[in-house]
């Protein structure tokens, strides 16, 4: 069933720390070395001070709903089985957003502020998508 | 410099349809050539071109290319519907400084050649080395699911119901029902938007522009070269205002402050104009969805932030006059900037009476723009 694989993401030197750190289960997001502001997605320099010096940190992989949506046919035929999907952005404890699925929630149960906890699908060898189940 | 005061003489454009068998580069040619006639230009007055990054017709691809004498000034903007205005901001910019006397905008789309459904046009493998690697492998991309998860923020900040979309998509098509260009001609009354299939909760089929295929062309040149038989409409102002794309990089984009980024320079396209919103006659403002024309319409002072659909209704057919691209079709926002033409020559189908000034604002999901137009 390749055909039913999500488009996967392409890793490159600024991110692949991120992508690394999810086939192991661990979310890792920058922070500066000189403001200590966390971001996400990954980049080589700060959006805040400008300064290229950062650590990569793990985050808890707990957050909650900040936004959401029910998202229904067409999609790609990765994500037609499992239409009507809650997908969302999610704020973590760490302070940054990230995009996913929300999971073990009925879609007119979604709210803001719910919390969430992070889990993996396991896609293919060397790569797993960071998705979001209520805690 | 008043010599040098751009305005808009031509514009041209095919018909804009769900789909057609032409190449991008044939619908391209057609919309010049025809902008050209409308200015009574002909391909040798131009010295100029202005398009899209990702355009199928290059600049000696413009048909007659062969003859001109020279092509001085070319420039691009990044394709989509927040840079649409930018197109002829960057044409205005060229004719004011005198790097180039007729400067020719286009751009040309088939919906055909775009990829799947829900996921935008163009290279989705491409997409994948950039940031929207964090959200299209989970399932999130296009501008449906976007905007959704937008205007859920929208509601929660502003406690707007999510029946304030209907509003916008019945309005939009009420007023493209009398218009013969518009791609979804059929009025939709309100039991007809409910029974609209949902895409991304609470966007409906219906509160998504169709993709049109077809293309959109226009001329602009000095008020003192300008001798068309039409009224010339000077480019009163522009703004573009840098922002993260909703499209790619959703993380950040929720962390913009839009007074600081977008709504003040929106302010000083306006002071420096020496106009006010209040002066707007007729608006065009991006509707690829629904909920954006909210966003546009506070974005740019038109009113305060979370009273947009309260404006809407007071404003009427004042706001995407032709029904928007919410019923003509999107050609990734080119379209909005010749209805804008057209109303303030005076010769539109849904005429707005008397319009003096307009204004054009791009996509407030991606870097914006905006073009303030005036008769």
């Amino acid at each position: 069933m390749a055909d039913a694989l999500p488009p996967l993401p392409v890793p490159g030197p600024d991110n692949v720390e991120f992508w690394e750190g999810c086939a192991r289960h661990e979310l890792r997001i920058q922070r500066c070395r000189k403001c200590r502001a966390t971001r996400f997605y990954p980049r080589p320099a700060c959006p805040d001070c400008g300064a290229l010096e950062h650590e990569w940190i793990t985050c808890s992989g707990k957050g909650t709903v900040y936004t959401w949506t029910v998202i229904h046919p067409p999609t790609l035929p990765a994500f037609a089985a499992i239409a009507p999907y809650v997908a969302g952005i999610i704020q973590l404890e760490e302070g940054v957003f990230m995009v996913g699925q929300i999971r073990g929630v009925a879609s007119d149960a979604v709210r803001a502020g719910l919390p969430v906890r992070v889990e993996f699908d396991d896609v293919v060898e060397g790569i797993a998508l960071p998705h979001w189940r209520a805690a | 410099m008043i010599a040098r005061a751009p305005v808009v003489v031509g514009i041209g454009e095919t018909p804009l349809r769900a789909r057609s068998t032409e190449s991008e580069h044939a619908l391209g040619a057609r919309a010049i050539r025809a902008a050209l006639r409308d200015a009574g230009l002909a391909i040798t007055d131009v010295d100029g071109v202005v398009r899209f990054d990702r355009e199928a017709t290059w600049e000696f691809d413009l048909p007659g290319w062969g003859r001109l004498p020279q092509l001085g000034f070319y420039d691009a903007v990044p394709r989509g519907n927040g840079s649409a205005p930018a197109l002829l901001r960057l044409a205005a910019m060229a004719v004011r400084q005198g790097l180039a006397s007729v400067v020719v905008g286009f751009h040309a789309r088939n919906a055909a050649l775009a990829a799947g459904p829900g996921m935008g046009d163009g290279g989705l493998r491409g997409e994948l080395v950039g940031p929207a690697q964090f959200q299209l492998p989970l399932g999130v991309g296009g501008v449906a699911a976007t905007s959704a998860l937008v205007f859920r923020r929208y509601m929660l900040r502003h406690r707007a119901p999510a029946r304030a979309l209907e509003a916008v998509t019945v309005a939009a098509r009420r007023r493209g029902a009398r218009n013969p260009r518009a791609l979804r001609r059929t009025a939709l009354t309100a039991a007809e938007y409910r029974r609209s299939a949902l895409v991304a909760d609470p966007l409906r089929v219906a509160d998504v522009a169709p993709t049109a295929t077809g293309a959109a062309a226009f001329v602009v040149t000095s008020v003192e070269r300008a001798r068309s038989r039409h009224r010339p409409v000077h480019v009163a102002g522009s703004m573009q205002a840098v922002i993260p794309s909703a499209l790619q990089q959703l993380p950040e984009w929720f962390r913009v402050d839009r007074d600081r980024a977008v709504s003040s320079a929106s302010r000083e396209m306006f002071r420096r104009a020496r106009l006010r919103p209040g002066d707007v006659d007729v608006v065009l403002v991006d509707d690829a969805t629904s909920p954006l024309v909210l966003l546009g319409l506070e974005d740019h002072g038109l009113c305060r932030r979370g009273a947009g659909a309260t404006f809407l209704a007071a404003a009427g057919r004042r706001v995407n006059p032709h029904g928007g691209q919410l019923a003509c079709g999107d050609l990734d926002g080119v379209g909005q900037m010749l209805e804008a033409v057209r109303q303030l020559r005076g010769d539109a189908t849904v005429q707005i009476r008397g319009a003096r000034t307009a204004l054009v604002a791009g996509s407030p999901l991606e870097p914006t723009s905006a073009v303030l137009l005036r008769a």
